[in-house]
């Protein structure tokens, strides 16, 4: 092995490692510090809905809408209601406008569908019974956009355990 | 005319017109390495099982992830794969194995960074990105191929790139049209190809040229097949102009280094191309122009062979 060889293999190495944990920790901010959404689930084709030891999840936010001038990634501006459920004002290719009360979500397009990000939730196999009842799925976001799912909430707005 | 490499059809040749004795055939055979010798099967075997040992470990590694998924903390799972990752790095830099050994710990490696980043990409529910994973993927194991001078290794790296434009034209470019993403793939794979040729040092592998051949010739096929019947777009032009000077480089470059590979594939993919424009200009039709095409498709892959085999005896003398 080279000198030279071994320093750049190191070296790319050594920016793996930091550009994956830098990632690692924004994502841990958000979950720590992002503000606590709920976006309610539409229901999904039950046929997809328990494969194996995950969950197909989609918005009603997102529904029925047929947008056919969205940009490919933009976002959508939402407003809470008392239970933090979140409410769609509109959507925007870029962070401003904003009024107060406004959250952003960073949602991506693909002509079909509108993707809020987490669009499956992972559980443990055999434990999908409990899931069932899900009605909200909540996401922690930061001032970016950048949404984190953390977990899933049943009609009385408590975290499905 | 080169001198012929002494092959086992030359010898048999030989034999049947002469009157060499068995002892003696046999005695060739083994000075001219047709019949393995006791080395040769040894590193056969030492290939075989690092390979095997390689693909085992990844896949268990990857296996025990889904199987202990809940019981494991988050970070837990991220700092175990990356310390695998550091472990595989550390034995290729600062161990004595040899070279081959350490490009196949590196390849593992290149393996686990996939494995990372779609562990991340779980834990943290990032759902519809792929663009972003495939794209770390293939940015973070670049270097690692570039420096191993390693087939598979490079393999890996040219299908992530691959992948990753497919991914970019669907998920973040709007509105590129079938011929234009297949023609962008067509000249990176060309590119890659005629590079690997053009530097005779790196000593790539003769599959591996096969490999990138075959690939880039499928995805000109896919670009001009995908432009017919729709408005001729001038892309789909701009896209069969640079097919054509391309195939007839090949065709150029295969006469004169006597290949025969590329006159396989570069003929079949353009076979293809004018089945499809006959069943295209034939819609109104379509049973008596099916029968043309079959007709068509019959006849061009019967006078091909038969001049591939010409050619074959003229240059190799078989």
């Amino acid at each position: 092995m080279k000198r030279s060889s071994a320093v750049i293999i190191l070296l790319n190495l050594l920016l793996l490692l930091i550009y994956f944990n830098w990632n690692v920790f924004e994502k841990e901010k958000t979950l720590k510090q992002g503000k606590l959404v709920l976006l309610e689930l539409a229901p999904v084709d039950p046929r997809s809905l328990m494969q194996g030891d995950y969950m197909r999840l989609s918005y009603s936010l997102v529904q029925n809408i047929s947008p056919h001038k969205l940009p490919k990634r933009g976002y959508c501006v939402v407003r809470l209601d008392g239970h933090q459920v979140a409410k769609k004002v509109r959507f925007q290719q870029h962070k401003l406008p904003l009024h107060e009360g406004e959250y952003l979500i960073k949602y991506f397009y693909n002509d079909f569908i509108i993707d809020l990000g987490a669009g499956s939730y992972f559980f443990e196999e055999g434990t999908q019974a409990k899931y069932v009842n899900a009605k909200y799925g909540g996401v922690r976001i930061d001032n970016e956009g950048n949404s984190v799912l953390t977990g899933l909430y049943d009609k009385s707005y408590n975290l499905i355990k | 005319m080169k001198l012929q490499s002494i092959t086992r059809d030359v010898i048999h040749t030989i034999s049947r017109y002469s009157n060499w004795k068995p002892a003696g055939i046999e005695q060739s055979f083994r000075e001219h390495k047709i019949y393995s010798d006791r080395s040769m099967w040894l590193r056969f075997i030492d290939v075989c099982l690092l390979c095997l040992g390689v693909v085992f470990t990844v896949a268990g590694i990857i296996f025990f992830f889904a199987y202990n998924w809940q019981d494991m903390h988050k970070f837990l799972k991220l700092g175990l794969i990356q310390g695998l990752l550091i472990a595989a790095i550390a034995l290729v830099v600062f161990s004595r194995f040899d070279v081959f050994v350490k490009n196949c710990i590196l390849c593992g490696a290149s393996f686990l960074t996939g494995a990372l980043f779609s562990v991340y990409g779980q834990i943290y529910q990032t759902g519809a990105n792929a663009y972003d994973f495939f794209l770390g993927w293939t940015v973070f194991i670049t270097l690692w191929a570039v420096v191993s001078r390693f087939a598979p290794l490079w393999l890996l790296l040219i299908s992530l790139v691959d992948v990753t434009i497919m991914l970019y034209a669907n998920q973040v470019a709007r509105g590129w049209s079938a011929p234009l993403l297949f023609c962008i793939l067509f000249v990176v794979n060309t590119g890659c190809l005629i590079g690997f040729m053009r530097f005779e040092r790196l000593n790539t592998p003769r599959w591996f040229l096969k490999i990138l051949a075959i690939s880039a010739v499928c995805w000109s096929t896919i670009s001009i097949v995908a432009g017919i019947g729709t408005q001729y777009s001038l892309v789909w032009w701009i896209s069969l102009a640079i097919v054509t000077v391309m195939y007839a480089a090949g065709i150029v470059y295969s006469f004169k280094s006597r290949t025969i590979f590329y006159l396989l594939i570069i003929p079949l993919s353009v076979i293809i191309i004018v089945s499809a424009l006959l069943v295209e200009t034939g819609d109104q039709h379509l049973t008596s122009m099916l029968l043309i095409v079959s007709a068509f498709i019959v006849s061009s892959i019967t006078v091909l062979i038969t001049q591939l085999i010409r050619l074959n005896k003229t240059w190799n003398g078989e």
